[in-house]
């Protein structure tokens, strides 16, 4: 017999009983996701917070006295940070991964479930440390998200002294906190999957997040490794990154650092890093699209291979990020070759989605609508990263709006849709409480109309030049005054994308505290998650036993079958075949 | 090779094999979670060290024919404390005596095991303290931390090879502590040895490889 850690459990549960472990010092998985969840929504906030900052800035430009070139390269600089690393790749795998890897495989827990509680911890501690370096003299860290050397700890960078290093240690403290998270989630994947659940017939979503989280295993050490050692560089001296050169007419301690080295270590963290937040979401998406759309997915299995080679992919194309670096010519095609075969394989994940919806019996409930608008986006964000894989191509948009307009697109705005189709999704069961259809239908279309009206026009106004992390562009004559228009534009549309969040939130307070009571199973999907003795679930999610299973999650409106799915715990003899003379229906919904 | 097996498998296929599986794929029946979370945390460690050992290596190569060159900063050879033979002599003992323990815990001799996991301890220490001297020596000589990029990464390097040993001894320190108060099972304290001897003898060959870099550069 297979090894289940926490098997079935006939007897009574020690239950934790005190608020306390509960809910605080709770090792319980569920309790863990949403205190993962919750802390990086509320640090996100604050990066959504900077982004009008700084739009505010770049629309309205000398019309707001508190914003000096100095906040905006702060501002930059966290925002970047905050959503690539605490807000997006916390939500996905501590959050989505914690919640959903367990209830999905039917598992009653987390294989060591102290471990995952003191990610938890660590966690929370990275985002206290980074939101101090806000209070710190000098302040934040303003020297961009990539932090290069030598600008990031050289006087003059705002946050040169003690932002940096906050940010260092914090980013250290965070990379500790997903090893002992992933260390978890790889191994309960691997090991305490419920009886028939073979890895074949696990959802999606806990597909993308395991392979995600095999990639962050890996990829995370390359950014501690450059922390460690730039914190060195800043606080011992050492020249691991600092070149010899001129600072403020003077010459500074270093000699023969290489801030190259730095560059290939951060982005051997940083592309992976870019899979590590879409992996998970392209799990999370196919099962919201299969589930809404009543049809298996398209390819599964291709899907699944798809995602197992785009990880392995994704650590031989680091250097698409430095092709102005003055890199060996050889080099950069060896780089523009892997990029563009990655999008072979992502390229076919997208066929797919297109190809589950077909004749789909579509419902458009609010996660449909994320999700459907997550492949709009994404297909979107992806053609331009085909330009910009290419290196001549590449040279001219490198820095300017256009990448802020690609990289907005593919990692930005289309994770965050499929955030939100997954809060809605399964909100559900995690709360017990359904949410306001109306309000997710208009918190659903001023974001996705309005992240194209701020996107859009930015793929305009960088292949006109306009280059990116500026404070304000003066007066050049290779910027029209139509570009400043339009860059007034983008900043009307933010604003009103950002207070059409408010609207979720409004959704979430108000359903959590007089939703209607939810149906366990709202959507009749067929994972494990919904098919739990109590809803939310309760402490060992399964009651006695462990539920079994019997296929696979995307069995819907299989022919000869009368109900339009089957749940991949109900046994074969108990499922219901249509009668001779049945006339067909589609059910309602 | 069975994960690749197992992504063969055709899910829908209500006919196939896979509508028969019902304890299906779990690749789990010979090793212990802990034991699978160990193999993981050694494959992080050591793309962790890899990762250091490329940047070492390319830290070293300084272009000196380039226009931004200035003299200085270039790759100057460390010479190494020979005390690190003595401490490297210290880490295969431990190993041994590390193996020894987990032999003896396993046919169940509380009195060797005791004996092995207090002995073991000591030496760690012992190589702990003989890094530390080594670091004294090198200090000694006007090798700082700052001096030179090999005698930074020396620093940096040891430093953290002897944190993950620190790491290590936790975990043995309190295996030690259920043996003497009879606190576990001695099963559970056989395993937790058992473990510790992987993890041992990896930082072993990680200080070697580690030492080999230092000495040839
Ligand atoms: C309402 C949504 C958002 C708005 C209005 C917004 C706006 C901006 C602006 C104005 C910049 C500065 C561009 C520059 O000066 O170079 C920026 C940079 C950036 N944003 Fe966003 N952003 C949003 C959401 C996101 C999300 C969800 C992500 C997650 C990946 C993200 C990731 C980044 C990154 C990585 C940078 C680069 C920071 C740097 O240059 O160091 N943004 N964003
Ligand atoms: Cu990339």
């Amino acid at each position: 017999m297979a090894y289940v850690p926490i098997a079935d459990r006939p007897d009574e549960m020690h239950d934790p009983q005190s608020f306390i472990t509960k809910y605080i010092w709770s090792q319980d998985h569920k309790v863990i996701a949403i205190q993962y969840g919750g802390t990086a929504i509320a640090i996100g906030v604050v990066a959504l917070v900077l982004s009008v900052l700084m739009r505010l800035q770049l629309g309205f430009p000398d019309t707001f006295a508190f914003i000096d070139p100095t906040d905006y390269y702060q501002y930059v600089t966290m925002h970047g940070m905050i959503m690539v690393v605490y807000l997006l790749t916390a939500l996905f795998l501590g959050g989505f991964g914690n919640y959903l890897i367990p209830l999905q495989i039917g598992a009653r827990d987390m294989v060591f479930p102290f471990l995952n509680m003191l990610s938890y911890w660590f966690y929370l501690l990275s985002v206290i440390i980074l939101a101090a370096s806000f209070f710190v003299a000098g302040g934040p860290t303003g020297a961009g998200w990539t932090l290069y050397p030598p600008q990031a700890i050289t006087e003059g960078t705002p946050g040169a002294e003690g932002g940096i290093l906050l940010m260092l240690l914090s980013l250290a403290v965070f990379v500790v906190a997903f090893t002992m998270g992933g260390l978890n989630y790889v191994t309960t994947v691997l090991q305490a999957r419920t009886h028939g659940m073979t890895l074949m017939r696990m959802p999606l979503s806990v597909w993308g997040i395991f392979v995600a989280t095999i990639l962050g295993l890996f990829a995370f050490p390359a950014l501690f490794v450059s922390a460690v050692m730039m914190a060195f560089d800043h606080l011992l001296g050492t020249s691991f990154f600092m070149p010899a050169m001129i600072s403020l007419g003077e010459s500074v301690e270093h000699a023969g650092g290489s801030p190259i080295l730095f560059q290939h270590l951060f982005w051997f963290f940083g592309h992976p890093e870019v899979y590590i937040v879409a992996l998970p979401a392209f799990g999370l998406v196919s099962d919201v699209l299969s589930t809404h759309a009543r049809r298996n997915i398209f390819g599964y299995r291709m899907m699944v291979w798809a995602i197992v080679a785009i990880g392995g992919l994704s650590f031989i194309v680091w250097a698409h990020h430095m092709y102005v670096s003055g890199m060996n010519p050889y080099f950069g095609f060896f780089f523009a070759f892997t990029t563009l075969i990655i999008a072979v394989p992502t390229a076919i994940k997208v066929y797919n989605w297109v190809l589950t919806l077909w004749k789909g019996n579509i419902r458009m409930t609010v996660p449909m609508l994320f999700a459907m608008g997550f492949i709009f986006t994404f297909i979107h964000g992806g053609l331009t990263g085909l330009f910009l894989g290419n290196v001549t191509v590449d040279l001219p948009l490198s820095d300017t709006y256009f990448v802020v307009a690609h990289f907005h697109m593919v990692m930005g705005v289309s994770p965050v849709l499929v955030l939100f189709a997954a809060i809605y999704h399964w909100f559900p069961k995690i709360s017990g409480r359904m949410f306001d259809e109306k309000l997710g239908k208009i918190h659903f279309w001023g974001t996705f109309l309005g992240t194209y009206a701020i996107y859009l026009p930015m793929h305009y106004i960088g292949a006109l030049g306009v280059p990116r992390r500026y404070f304000a562009l003066g007066t050049t004559d290779f910027i029209p005054e139509s570009a400043f228009e339009l860059n007034a534009a983008i900043t009307v549309a933010a604003l009103i994308v950002a207070a059409i969040q408010v609207v979720f939130f409004i959704n979430v307070f108000k359903s959590l505290w007089k939703g209607e009571k939810a149906d366990p199973n709202p959507w009749e999907a067929t994972s494990l998650e919904w098919h739990t003795p109590h809803t939310p679930p309760h402490h060992g999610n399964w009651g006695p036993n462990l539920p079994v299973v019997y296929r696979w999650a995307y069995e819907y409106a299989t022919p000869g079958v009368k109900d339009d799915f089957v749940p991949q715990s109900v046994p074969p003899g108990d499922v219901v075949m249509k009668k001779k003379g049945d006339v067909f229906k589609e059910s309602e919904h | 090779m069975r994960f690749l097996k197992a992504i063969l498998n055709k899910p829908w296929d209500h006919q196939g094999e896979a509508a028969s599986a019902i304890a299906g794929d779990m690749m789990s029946v010979s090793t212990s979670p802990q034991q699978l979370a160990l193999n993981l945390f050694l494959a992080v460690a050591s793309v962790l060290f890899a990762l250091f050992g490329v940047a070492y290596l390319m830290r070293m190569e300084v272009d000196t024919s380039s226009p931004f060159f200035c003299g200085a900063g270039y790759w100057e050879v460390l010479q190494e404390p020979d005390l690190l033979w003595l401490n490297t002599g210290i880490l295969v003992l431990t190993s041994g005596v590390i193996e020894f323990t987990k032999r003896e815990s396993r046919a169940n001799r509380s009195l060797a095991t005791k004996i092995g996991l207090s002995v073991g301890a000591l030496l760690t220490l012992a190589f702990l303290y003989g890094q530390s001297a080594a670091w004294g020596i090198l200090h000694e000589n006007g090798h700082l931390v700052d001096s030179t990029a090999a005698s930074s990464f020396f620093y940096l390097l040891t430093g953290l090879h002897a944190l993950h040993l620190i790491g290590g001894l936790w975990v043995w320190l309190s295996a030690t502590m259920s043996a003497f108060l009879d606190r576990d099972e001695p099963n559970k304290v056989s395993e937790t040895v058992r473990l510790c001897a992987i993890y041992w003898h990896y930082l072993l060959l990680l200080w070697v490889g580690l030492f080999a870099l230092f000495l040839n550069t």
